[in-house]
């Protein structure tokens, strides 16, 4: 019925209402003391959110180091540099627009940020396209299954799902297949002398090239794509049939999606292979040339 | 009439509020230790999206987890350097107002 | 799609058709249950205070309400009720109404993550005993806003020395439960007392149900003894007993934090400080004396022979002699509980004896040997209260920071050691057989 959903935002939206009223009493409160018990609430709203969230853990450390540990120092320290006997300590503040706009300012360019760049949860749009007689909607999503990748959208890990849906199948879908190409620049041949029949003659290199199957499913079939490199991809699906292969027409030019591997991806594999070519992340690291130099085959 | 999660938006709204609560803190302050409580608003905002993120979306893994972790563990290394100096200043000027912590201007 | 579900209400009791409404009921319903148990326990744990206080200071203590002063707690509680509530003007007053909730927070929040009974808890997280240590947080906080907001610098020093002391004894407190989650590995509190079965000292025989033998305070000989005492000595500090009641010192600082409290707001610190101290023996007997586990496994109709002759025996002697006094008592019936126990002995559970469905018998007879353990402890601090003087302030920081955490460390560094015993004696055999150097 929705009910859980409800108590969810309702208990979401109490706690975010505590924490920003907490925030908002230690920026403005006059009362040092006040201030201080009102990060307490802010704290504790943000271990509940936390526990809303499911990260238990991370909850019950956050009570007891910075409740039981750095809020306790800073009552300590409020306490010990005030003359002690005083009920109403002042906090004086020099509110001015200067600071108040440039707060607002900030404020207004992360929402702009964060309601209209990223799009993180937003189911993706699916692409129509028509494959054997049967209509046919395709998307991509992130690594989890879930989260949508938009067209030329960046994938933060090397794998990513691609989702059919066939609603009304006119014949019967056995499987669907996904191969999915990188891009590769080609190399323009430089005008430089004397080096023109060496870049001509350099054998092309296959892009690299990631296959997956998957078992066709009434509705929406998820195909898993593992281990991409970085890079651009494009994707091409077929629905494999009883009578043939049909491929679905998807749209060409831009790249489809990028994979960015992060940037512990290519610092463990240099480590492993010194051997192999950088990636385009860890050529801006100057560690990494250090490391090529020695036994690097280009360079020999 | 279909109720839905809030999404992940609202959760990274709230963190951009308190986080601008703490940068007016630290603006507009003269107090040392309201400065801190700032600074501590504004790292529990980045916490908040880390676990934001890595809950609501399985983007890599658990890693914002272990972020925040090591976040909130810098934090409390940070405030205990940060109030021995505020004690320390008021030890030795007999008060903690950063407006009037002047003596190396000329 | 929503990859993370959240608010999955599953373990709710169908009472209604709703999970959400059900998990409302059920949390409603164990919450109200707590908290009038802490009630009643507080009242009588004042009540037994008195007595033990009178009957160590050779009088009788509280006599007339009730039969021998039983009922003197009730009346405690309603004079608290219904006196005047005085709240002074060069108070902060939101803070000044504020903090006895949340001291009294601090300690009830603890309550929901104890094990009760083998497999139930109010509330069993797998991370028990990180976040008892969290909620315990909050009563330091509390302590501070009702030193500061009592607008009296004696109020003000005496929250000020509370909260030192209670921070400074956590260090050795969470330094001896880290060496006993070595042994255990899992922080559950209701995984942590059913590995207490099993196992005789120093990890030998890990299959013999060693009952006594395989409490955690035997587990690694004189080491984990230790780790007992002072995680006890920690404990005491944390709830302000004496010999650390320096906050609460009547002949120093009045009452410390709460002197200027009156009626029901003093009451709500009372009330805390004695739910405190259930939760701190609690946590001592999940790690070190087994939690619900029996002390002779083998013999289960002891319990109930132990605690039926007891109670005759000490009622018998002291309705025999007016004056109560039932020390004479106690020992016979004592005495009489253990005959029994040895005559009533042999295997067998007690849902065999009595007419009740398996899984009650052992739950009951779980929760009445974890409660007596706790209550022992808690006779304990009482005891201690009255034998011992108090500590100083300054001996008091020496005796943590100096004595008790390198002993601590000294003691979670020996039963690391002795944990992995098995990779050290295969090193040994494999070198004294091998002979390679």
């Amino acid at each position: 019925m929705g009910a859980s959903e409800i108590l969810q935002n309702v208990v979401f939206y109490a706690l975010a209402i505590a924490a920003i009223a907490g925030a908002v009493a230690v920026a403005t409160s006059r009362n040092i003391v006040r201030s201080a018990f009102a990060l307490l609430a802010v704290l504790f709203s943000a271990a509940a959110l936390y526990a809303v969230m499911k990260a238990d853990f991370i909850a019950a450390a956050q009570v007891l180091i910075y409740v039981g540990g750095i809020l306790v120092l800073i009552i300590f320290a409020v306490m010990l540099t005030h003359r002690i006997t005083d009920v109403k300590l002042s906090n004086d503040s020099t509110p001015g627009p200067a600071a108040f706009c440039a707060c607002l300012c900030l404020l207004f360019s992360l929402i702009v940020v964060i309601l209209f760049t990223a799009k993180w949860e937003r189911k993706p749009l699916e692409t129509r396209s028509i494959a054997g007689g049967t209509e046919v909607f395709t998307s991509q999503y992130q690594a989890d299954g879930a989260t949508g990748l938009p067209r030329g959208g960046g994938a933060f890990e090397g794998n990513v799902v691609i989702a059919v849906r066939a609603d009304h199948p006119t014949k019967s879908i056995e499987a669907v297949q996904v191969r999915a190409e990188k891009i590769v620049k080609e190399e323009k041949p430089r005008e430089s002398d004397g080096d023109k029949e060496k870049v001509a003659d350099k054998p092309k290199v296959k892009p690299p090239e990631v296959t997956a199957k998957a078992v066709f499913q009434q509705g929406t079939t998820l195909v898993r794509l593992e281990n991409l490199e970085e890079g651009e991809w494009r994707w091409t699906a077929t629905l494999r049939a009883s009578d043939g292969d049909f491929e679905i027409a998807s749209p060409t030019g831009k790249a489809d999606f990028v994979v960015y591997r992060g940037i512990t991806e290519p610092v463990a594999m240099a480590l492993a292979d010194p051997t192999s070519s950088p990636s385009r992340w860890s050529r801006c690291c100057c560690w990494r040339r250090w490391s090529a130099r020695p036994s690097s085959p280009a360079r020999r | 009439m279909i109720f839905t999660r809030h999404p992940l938006e609202h959760m990274l709204l709230l963190s951009a509020v308190i986080f601008c609560c703490g940068v007016y803190t630290i603006l507009t302050r003269k107090n040392a230790v309201s400065i801190l409580m700032g600074v501590e608003l504004v790292l529990n905002a980045a916490n908040i999206n880390f676990v934001a993120f890595s809950q609501y979306t399985r983007i890599g893994g658990i890693h914002g987890n272990i972020f925040t972790i090591f976040v909130i563990l810098l934090a409390a290394a940070e405030a205990a350097v940060a109030l021995a100096i505020i004690i320390g200043m008021y030890q030795n000027f007999g008060k903690v107002d950063v407006d009037q912590a002047d003596n190396m201007k000329e | 799609m929503t990859p993370i579900a959240l608010a999955d209400a599953s373990w709710a009791i169908q009472i209604t058709g709703n999970a959400v409404f059900d998990a409302f009921v059920c949390i409603f319903a164990v919450c109200f249950l707590l908290i009038n148990f802490i009630a009643v326990y507080a009242g009588v744990s004042t009540y037994a205070e008195r007595k033990i206080a009178g009957h160590m200071q050779a009088r009788v203590g509280p006599y007339r309400i009730g039969p021998h002063g039983f009922l003197v707690w009730i009346a405690d509680a309603l004079k608290l009720m219904i006196k005047e509530d005085i709240v002074a003007t060069q108070t902060d007053k939101l803070l000044f109404k504020l903090s006895p909730y949340v001291v009294f927070a601090g300690s009830f929040a603890c309550w929901v993550a104890l094990p009760y009974m083998p497999g139930w808890s109010p509330a069993n997280f797998n991370i028990g005993i990180l976040y008892l240590l969290a909620v315990s947080s909050a009563v330091v906080i509390g302590i501070l806003m009702a030193g500061w907001s009592s607008g009296s610098k004696w109020a003000l020093f005496g929250a000020m020395r509370s909260a030192a002391q209670i921070v400074s004894y956590e260090v050795p407190i969470g330094i001896t439960l880290l060496g006993m989650l070595l042994i255990y590995g899992t922080l559950d509190m209701q995984e942590i007392s059913a590995a207490q079965e099993f196992g005789l000292p120093f990890g030998l025989m890990a299959d013999k149900q060693g009952g006594l033998w395989s409490w955690g305070l035997n587990r690694y000989g004189p080491f984990t003894l230790i780790a007992f005492l002072i995680y006890y000595i920690g404990a005491l500090a944390e709830t302000n007993r004496t010999p650390f009641d320096i906050p609460e010192a009547e002949s120093e600082l009045v009452a410390g934090y709460h002197t200027e409290y009156s009626g029901m707001r003093f009451s709500f610190f009372f009330l805390a400080e004695y739910a405190n101290m259930f939760v701190v023996s609690a946590i001592a007997t999940t790690f070190f004396l087994g939690g619900w586990l029996p002390p002779f496994p083998d013999v289960h109709a002891a319990i109930y022979a132990l605690v039926g002759g007891v109670a005759l025996g000490g009622m018998a002697y002291g309705y025999k002699k007016s004056g109560f006094d039932g020390t004479v008592g106690f020992i016979a019936g004592s005495g009489l509980g253990v005959l029994l126990a040895v005559l009533l002995g042999g295997k067998g559970e007690p849902h065999d004896a009595f007419l009740l469905p398996p899984g009650i018998g052992r739950a009951i007879e779980g929760m009445i040997w974890f409660s007596s353990k706790c209550f022992a402890l808690i006779f304990l601090m009482i005891w201690l209260r009255w034998t011992l003087p108090r500590y100083r302030v300054d001996q008091l920081m020496d005796l943590c920071w100096k004595k008790l955490t390198p002993l601590a460390f000294m003691n979670l560094l020996v039963i690391g050691v002795l944990e992995t015993r098995h990779e050290w004696m295969k090193l040994i055999i494999d070198r004294v057989k091998g002979g390679t150097p």
